[in-house]
């Protein structure tokens, strides 16, 4: 089963059908690949380390009987020596299979978290508008973690138990038939057992990670609301909310200690039935119930020995069966957002474009978020021509965000065409679009990171910082970094909340424009901000335009008069067009969408 | 509450002592299993059948008891390791609950959400399996030892002669798995933020198409991380098979000198091959004993990372407030002297000096007044509000309610009295019904209403399909920034406070509504009992005002007086009313008074 899901149909609800163990296998495979040699060799070294370990016991045994009992010196310090010479070598082997199992594991993991990371990054936003952080946050740290505990605890080695168990059955045979098909018997028994928890536990271990990812879900929400739980006293709701989830994740913790604990305790109980049966068996054969006594004294103490022999892989198994089970969860989770493919991605023959000119046309766009209910965009044309700059203003709803959210390709366009420069944006790689338009939200987001890092998005990349002084001050965004005793090199908290709404806009502008697109595509912000700020605002608006072609979402007077055209949308269509002295005289626009009224939360106007 | 083995020894003494109990009982069972097959291969060879079959019936008694016994034990032994894994993520809960502003300007979400998983994962690892196989290896060396030196002491003690040998080595690199594990820990909590951090803003990597940079950043600290975890991967395999070989040199040694013995008769064949055999039966739990030496280390460092987050201590406390205060603290707000930096104590670098935001300021807010705090950029208006309601402490003695300064009055009591509308609306994952009852959960739905129109969120409310049941937040429907600064203000007026401090309540709302608002908020007289401190860039909202505060860009107080006698008095005020010459925004605003 080869759960591929797009975007639009990954449902928030977690499934909770268990994918088969070989699909879980299959999907890792990628990512072992790289390391095969590795794992090749790690796979070699273990029958040695298995070999040079079950011959110790046997050097012991031969040294008693022989050199010992014959009090033959010579040949006790050979045994002595020898012994010595194979626990050399079996700590060497031991020591580099473990080293070299669990650095290959590491390394799977790294290349696990880093493609899940990149997966995750190309999905959407779509996707991340319906996907709890927390969610995303503890697949990549917690259950990659778990998996890499499946690494960490050998949990490899299962495949040298299951060789050894094979061994000793061959073994079992030659020595008696009749006794090794009665232990025989018990491997089904084993095996439906181990089938029965594994189910169990699976449905248990994937539970336990969905309520993990929820309660980090609550953990960072209640973080980041930190403020407003302690300025309304809700502490104590808040505790009792994260102790409901909290208090349920342990249940199910404990449930699944009840599954293991049952577990390794049946496979003991199987062992000692094994034990039961052949003891049963010799005594009923001795006793003549068959005739002839056929078991000899030693083949029933080699036999007790094989028995014991054989469920220690078993046990080891049992013992690392929790930490398999769970980390093949955390797989199957991690698998499960990893099969959901973006739904917008670039073309794979990108078509090559420099710096755009900066000419827009929108071709009889139609767009609906699904194709269910009404388009909110139908059959929509305009063209910009480079350099130019539009507003675009009408009632909320009625597709001004939208038409952003297509140009940058956020969404696809269900029917019609985007041209940039006369190149269909469709054919374009996405970061090439994206690289030449730059779109600045209301409430854009800032990084808890040094002010530099926020205006440049780089890492580790050189920055020429005379250029950056440079652009920040042409957008006044130098007041705000001046604030700051450590300069472009200030860490700002989380979302940049030591800021103002003022001040979060003029960084942004410096991010905007440090990038220098083709294209400047604003959401206007409508909060309010001091005159100072709002003329400072405004110029750096203005200064950032500069030779560039500029789509706004206005909200404010002053802005509309500074552009070319002014586009007033209703119920995704055009209604209007025409130059700002146009459209702010037509009387019936003007009281329709420039009065300050809801929902368009017009500009304040200072009431001097 | 810090977190000691004491206190979870203490707390589940209970649990440990019946769950290592019952592993006594599993380990004394199995060992009586030999026994009674010793009993069985007599009788079969004496011929003995229906003996032989009883015996057999035996170890089927035996088994049973045994299942029940070892389930009891785990289930007792490592249930215990998740009841503390509770306990502790419920008190590192609540320890951040109780953290001021300042700590969550440095500290990252995602470090923390880390501390609160994988560090307690680890925790858990010591305390519930750790301990069980701990029991196990000290039951197998407590009953195996002494039948060993029964059989020969000597040889026993030249067996366990490496041992202090082994211990020394063992502490070091034990040392070097708690050093290593704090650097996996703190880098998997580095990792965790970077994920954090860069999910909440994927718009922007998106829009800027900064995918490549920002998968270097993450690939990089996961690199890290893996060289970190790499140390720790061959430290740990070391220490494991240090120990694994101590049990293979006792062997040997008694091999050699246990030979010599036998063959000088000092030590008859018979005994020395059971000697053997104990020995042999020692090696598993001694082996085991590696991997329990790391999970414990790994445990300690996991611990006192947790405690590192616990003993950070609140500095927004309780410890200079009279406790028995019950009554609520009553106007006049008094702000006297007032200088303030942010010094933030728990910030590493922060040790320069930091610019003192406030200055010298000094006001006094009566009893159902109207008090507005206006001035530029930077002028510490937020700083002021956040310090009445102590998100951050403000010098002793400098704010005062009734003339008690604040710190005395008990923080909820402080709290329950003034409320704060921050200027970030902050909304939960939760309904709008929820979000706005949050002061109070269980307020009919007629008071929601009621507030919700107060703050005219109501009809908005009408227009959404599932009315107040909506889904808002993260993953809720996208509100615009007015509809949640509304609902942030229905909120605060549901908590309805004696004094309300508003940030820039109207910041996201235009002009009309918030006279709306105002005019809704004045009808129901609603502010006519209570105190209201505002800081807001509106003049139409500051002309509602008894008195305006005006402070200049350093923090100091320029002026206080009415809009009238301010416009007289105060040049900075005069400035903040009026735009800049020849601003375009001006003209505008001018072409609508004229319409």
């Amino acid at each position: 089963m080869s759960p591929f899901l797009n975007v639009a149909e990954h449902d928030e609800k977690e499934r909770d059908v268990t994918l088969k163990d070989v699909w879980l296998f299959k999907a890792l495979l990628p990512y072992m690949k790289p390391h095969w040699k590795l794992l090749a060799l790690s796979g070699l070294l273990l029958p040695l380390v298995s070999v040079t370990q079950v011959l110790q016991p046997v050097i012991i045994r031969q040294a008693i009987d022989g050199p010992v009992a014959q009090g033959d010196w010579p040949a006790l310090g050979m045994k002595v020596l020898f012994f010595l010479g194979l626990l050399a070598s079996h700590y060497a082997l031991r020591y580099g299979q473990m080293v070299l199992a669990q650095m290959t594991g590491q390394r799977i993991i790294l290349s696990l978290r880093t493609a899940l990371y990149d997966h995750l990054q190309s999905l959407p936003l779509s996707f991340y508008h319906k996907t709890p952080l927390g969610k995303l946050v503890t697949r990549l740290s917690s259950d990659v973690e778990n998996i890499s505990e499946v690494f960490a605890s050998g949990g490899v080695a299962i495949f040298s138990d299951i060789a050894i168990i094979l061994g000793i059955l061959v073994a079992m045979s030659v020595m008696s038939l009749p006794l090794a098909l009665v232990t025989m018997a018990i491997i089904p028994v084993v095996i439906v057992t181990m089938e029965f928890f594994r189910r169990r536990s699976r449905l248990i271990y994937n539970e336990m990670r969905v309520q993990l990812a929820q309660m980090n879900s609550q953990l960072q929400e209640t973080l980041t609301g930190v403020d407003v739980i302690q300025l309304l006293r809700r502490e104590k709701a808040a505790v009792d909310d994260f102790s409901h989830i909290s208090k349920a994740y342990m249940n199910t913790n404990v449930r699944s200690v009840i599954y293991d604990s049952s577990f390794t305790a049946s496979v003991e109980v199987l062992s000692l039935v094994t034990l039961m049966l052949i003891l049963g068996l010799v005594a009923l054969m001795q006793g003549g119930i068959w005739g002839q006594a056929v078991v000899t004294f030693g083949v029933l103490i080699a036999f007790l020995q094989y028995n014991q022999m054989l469920f220690e892989p078993i046990e080891e198994i049992s013992d690392k069966f929790t930490i398999i089970q769970s980390g093949l969860a955390s797989l199957e989770k991690i698998m499960e957002l990893m099969s959901i493919q973006p739904d917008i991605v670039s073309p794979e023959n990108p078509r090559s474009m420099g710096r755009s000119k900066g000419h827009i046309r929108f071709v009889d766009v139609t767009f609906g978020y699904s194709k269910q209910v009404e388009p909110v965009l139908s059959n929509l044309s305009l063209e910009i021509a480079p350099g130019e700059k539009i507003a675009i203003i009408g009632p909320s709803g009625a597709g001004k965000s939208t038409i952003i959210k297509l140009l940058n390709r956020q969404y696809m366009t269900q029917a019609g065409r985007i041209e940039l420069d006369g190149i269909d944006i469709a054919s374009l790689s996405l970061s090439q679009l994206r690289q030449n338009i730059v779109v600045i939200p209301q409430d854009e987001f800032l990084f808890s990171r040094s002010i530099q890092e926020n205006m440049t998005l780089t890492y580790k990349s050189p920055i020429d910082l005379a250029h950056l002084k440079k652009v920040a001050k042409t957008v006044h965004a130098d007041t705000v970094v001046d604030r700051f005793p450590e300069t472009y090199h200030a860490i700002l908290p989380e979302r940049g909340r030591n800021l103002s709404n003022g001040e979060r806009q003029l960084l942004v502008f410096a991010r905007a424009l440090w990038h220098n697109p083709a294209i400047i595509v604003l959401d206007e912000a409508t909060s309010s901000v001091d005159p100072q700020t709002e003329s400072l605002l405004q110029d750096a608006l203005e200064k950032s335009l500069e030779g560039r072609t500029a789509i706004i979402i206005a909200h404010r007077l002053s802005t509309i008069r500074k552009v070319d055209r002014v586009y007033v949308i209703q119920q995704g269509a055009i209604v209007k067009c025409g130059s700002p002295e146009a459209i702010l005289g037509d009387k019936a626009i003007y009281q329709q969408y420039l009065q300050p009224t809801e929902p368009s939360e017009d500009y304040n106007l200072l009431h001097p | 509450m810090r977190l000691s083995f004491r206190h979870i020894l203490k707390r589940y003494w209970k649990d440990y002592a019946s769950g290592v109990g019952f592993l006594l009982l599993t380990n004394l069972l199995a060992a009586s299993i030999p026994m009674v097959v010793k009993q069985v291969i007599e009788a079969i060879f004496a011929a003995k059948t229906m003996v032989a079959l009883q015996w057999v019936a035996g170890i089927a008694g035996i088994t049973a008891v045994m299942f029940l016994v070892r389930v009891l034990s785990r289930y007792l032994l490592i249930g215990v390791g998740r009841k503390v894994e509770f306990d502790t993520r419920m008190d590192l809960f609540r320890h951040l609950l109780a953290m001021p502003r300042s700590y969550f300007d440095v500290q990252q979400t995602g470090e923390l959400m880390s501390r609160l998983t994988n560090d307690l994962s680890a925790l858990r690892m010591m305390v519930g399996g750790g301990v069980m196989l701990l029991a196990n290896v000290l039951f197998a060396y407590l009953t195996i030892v002494p039948l060993m030196a029964r059989l020969s002491w000597r040889l026993t003690l030249m067996a366990f002669l490496l041992y202090p040998l082994v211990i020394g080595l063992m502490r070091v690199l034990s040392t070097r798995v708690k050093r290593l594990s704090h650097t996996v820990q703190d880098k998997l909590g580095e990792l965790t933020a970077i994920a954090q951090e860069n999910f909440s803003g994927i718009s922007v990597i998106q829009s800027y198409a900064k995918e490549p940079e920002e998968s270097h950043r993450f690939k990089d600290v996961a690199e890290q991380y893996f060289v970190a975890n790499t140390d720790l991967v061959r430290t740990r395999a070391l220490l494991y098979i240090l120990i694994a070989m101590v049990s293979g040199l006792s062997i040997l040694i008694a091999l050699g000198e246990g030979g010599r013995e036998v063959i000088t008769r000092e030590l008859t064949l018979s005994s020395f091959a059971a000697y053997m055999l104990y020995l042999e039966r020692l090696s598993w739990p001694t082996v085991s004993f590696g991997w329990i030496l790391s999970t414990i280390q790994q445990g300690i460092a996991a611990k006192e990372r947790i405690n590192a987050v616990l003993d950070a201590e609140s500095t927004v406390t309780d410890e200079k407030a009279d406790l028995s205060m019950t009554a609520l603290p009553l106007p006049p707000l008094e702000v006297s002297h007032l200088t303030f930096a942010y010094h933030n104590p728990y910030s590493p670098e922060s040790v320069e000096i930091a610019p003192p935001i406030l200055q010298d300021v000094s006001f006094a807010v009566q009893p159902g007044e109207m008090v507005a705090l206006v001035g530029p950029i930077g002028a510490g208006k937020s700083t002021l509000l956040n310090l009445m309601v102590r998100l951050y402490d403000p010098p002793t003695g400098a704010i005062t309610l009734n003339g008690i300064p604040i710190e005395r009055i008990p923080l909820t009591l402080l709290r329950q009295q003034v409320t704060l509308m921050p200027q970030n609306s902050f909304l939960f994952s939760d309904t709008l019904k929820a979000n706005i009852a949050l002061p109070k959960p269980d307020v009919a739905q007629q008071v929601i209403e009621s507030v919700a129109e107060m703050a005219n969120l109501h009809a908005d409310v009408a227009l959404f399909p599932k009315a107040y049941e909506t889904l808002v937040g993260e993953r809720g429907v996208t509100l615009s920034g007015g509809q949640r600064q509304r609902t942030a203000l229905a909120r605060t007026l549901l908590a309805a406070p004696g004094i309300l401090l508003l940030d820039d309540p109207f910041s996201n709302v235009d002009v009309e509504t918030e006279a709306q608002i105002i005019q809704a908020l004045q009808e129901r007289r609603f502010l006519k009992d209570r105190t209201t401190i505002f800081a807001s860039q509106r003049f139409s909202l500051v002309q509602h005002a008894d008195r305006i505060i005006v402070l200049t860009a350093d923090g100091r107080v320029d002026a206080i007086g009415t809009h009238e006698e301010l416009l007289q008095r105060s040049a900075l005020y005069r400035a903040l009313c009026h735009q800049p010459e020849g601003d375009a925004s001006k003209n505008a605003s001018e072409e609508i008074s004229r319409r």
